[in-house]
C-alpha cells in the first residue's frame, strides 16, 4: 500500500499543479471542492508541500494523514495502553501453561481430596507451572482407585477438569471405616490411597489406634467422610517365655522356632536362659513386620 | 501498449506529447506543461504548444507526475488545438 497524505490549499488547481510540478512532487487523486483543493502526496513531501505553500495568502493544510504518520501518533499517544494490552495478552497466554483450578466432576466427585491429593503426585497442583501434565499417569492412578469406573482429565485454559465417575449402586463401595492398629509397634510404611494417614512412618502405635481414618479434610479443614483405603506396616516387638527341663541346643533351637507362630521372617531375635522351679526358662526376645490392609481388596 | 508504442516509433512518432483514452475511464496525458483550467466537468491542459480539451463528468487528476497526467472519470470528448 502506498502510503500518502491528503492535503488541502485555498488555491486554484492550475496554481497549486504548476507549483507542485516545479517541484518534481507526484500529485495523487487531485479534486477541487469550492474553494479548496484536495490533493495526496507521498509523505516524504508533506514538508516540501508546506513550504511551497508558505505564503500567507494560501491556506494549507493536512486533511488526512499517512497511515504511517497516524499508526504513529496512535501508538505515541497511548502507549500505556498498548504496553498495558500487550502485557495482559502475554498474561493471559502464561497463564495458560498454570493450573488456576483443579475441579472434580462427576459421580465421583466425593473422592476430590484424594484425587487432589493424587494429582499433586502427578505435579498437577493448583498455582504450579504445567508445561508437559502427565494426564495419562494421573488417569490410571484415578482409575486404580476404588470404586472409580470412569476418569477423564482435561485442561481447559488453567482449569484441570478431572470428571470421575463412580461404580453405581454403592454396593462395592468400601465403608468409611478406619484402619486400626492391631498390634503395639513403630510404623514403618503407611500408604492412604483414601482417607487419611493419622500416623507417620517412625511413629509409636498402640494396639488400637487409628493408622488411617475414614475421612478427608478439605481446604477449609472442614472434615468429610470418605472411605479408608490404604495399608500400613508396623514393626511389633515381643517376648514369650518357654519352660523345658534342661538347658540344650534342642530346647533352644525349639524354643526360637515359636516365632513361627507370628510371623516366617522375624527381623530380629535373641533369648536368655534363667533357671526355675525343676527346671529353665527360655525368655524369646524377637521383632516381626506386621502388614494391615483395609478396603485394599 | 508495447506494439502502439513499437510502431508508433517506428513511424517517427514524437511520443513526449501523447493522450491514451479509455472510454469511461479517464484519459492518459504525456507532455502537459499546465493546467490552464480546471472543473470536474472540464480540463484544458497546455500541452507542447497547444491546448488539450477534456469534456466529460467527474473529472478528477488521478495523478500527476513530471508531465504525465491521468484524468480519471468519464471523459466524453477530447478537442485538440
Amino acid at each position: 500500500m502506498i502510503d500518502r497524505a491528503q492535503i488541502c490549499v485555498t488555491s486554484s488547481v492550475e496554481t497549486a499543479l504548476k507549483k507542485l510540478g516545479k517541484a518534481d512532487i507526484a500529485v495523487y487523486g487531485l479534486k477541487k471542492r469550492g474553494a479548496y483543493v484536495y490533493f495526496c502526496v507521498e509523505e516524504e513531501y508533506v514538508q516540501k508541500v508546506f513550504a511551497i505553500f508558505s505564503h500567507p495568502c494560501y491556506n494549507v493544510g493536512i486533511r488526512r494523514k499517512s497511515a504511517k504518520s497516524r499508526l504513529k501518533n496512535f501508538v505515541g499517544r497511548r502507549l500505556g495502553l498498548l504496553i498495558g494490552g500487550a502485557m495482559f495478552v502475554a498474561a493471559c497466554a502464561l497463564s495458560n501453561f498454570f493450573v488456576l483450578k483443579i475441579k472434580v466432576v462427576g459421580s465421583g466427585s466425593y473422592l476430590g481430596p484424594q484425587i487432589i491429593d493424587l494429582a499433586k503426585s502427578c505435579d498437577v497442583e493448583r498455582g504450579r507451572l504445567c508445561t508437559h501434565p502427565d494426564f495419562p499417569m494421573l488417569t490410571s492412578r484415578i482409575l486404580s482407585m476404588p470404586g472409580v469406573s470412569f476418569c477423564s482429565v482435561q485442561k481447559a485454559g488453567g482449569v484441570v477438569v478431572i470428571d470421575v465417575r463412580a461404580e453405581s449402586g454403592g454396593a462395592s463401595y468400601p465403608k468409611p471405616k478406619s484402619l486400626v492398629s492391631g498390634c503395639g509397634g513403630e510404623v514403618v510404611k503407611i500408604v492412604a490411597l483414601c482417607g487419611t494417614a493419622e500416623k507417620g512412618v517412625g511413629d509409636r502405635v498402640e494396639k488400637g489406634d487409628t493408622l488411617i481414618g475414614g475421612y478427608a479434610l478439605t481446604e477449609n479443614g472442614e472434615r468429610i467422610q470418605t472411605p479408608a483405603v490404604g495399608f500400613a506396616h508396623i514393626k511389633c516387638t515381643r517376648s514369650i517365655s518357654l519352660f523345658y527341663e534342661k538347658e540344650s541346643d534342642k530346647n533352644a533351637a525349639d524354643a526360637l522356632s515359636s516365632t513361627l507362630l507370628y510371623t516366617d521372617e522375624p527381623l530380629e531375635k535373641s533369648y536368655s536362659v534363667s533357671p526355675c522351679d525343676g527346671g529353665v526358662k527360655y525368655e524369646l526376645k524377637f521383632s516381626y513386620i506386621t502388614a494391615l490392609y483395609i478396603n485394599m481388596d | 501498449m508495447e506494439l502502439l508504442r513499437q510502431l508508433l516509433k517506428e513511424a517517427g512518432a514524437d511520443m513526449r506529447e501523447a493522450v491514451t483514452f479509455i472510454p469511461s475511464f479517464g484519459a492518459y496525458v504525456k507532455g502537459v506543461k499546465r493546467v490552464e483550467d480546471f472543473s470536474d466537468k472540464k480540463i484544458i491542459l497546455l500541452v507542447g504548444k497547444n491546448k488539450l480539451t477534456l469534456n466529460g463528468e467527474s473529472l478528477e487528476i488521478s495523478s500527476y507526475i513530471r508531465g504525465d497526467m491521468f484524468v480519471r472519470g468519464k471523459v466524453w470528448g477530447i478537442t485538440y488545438d
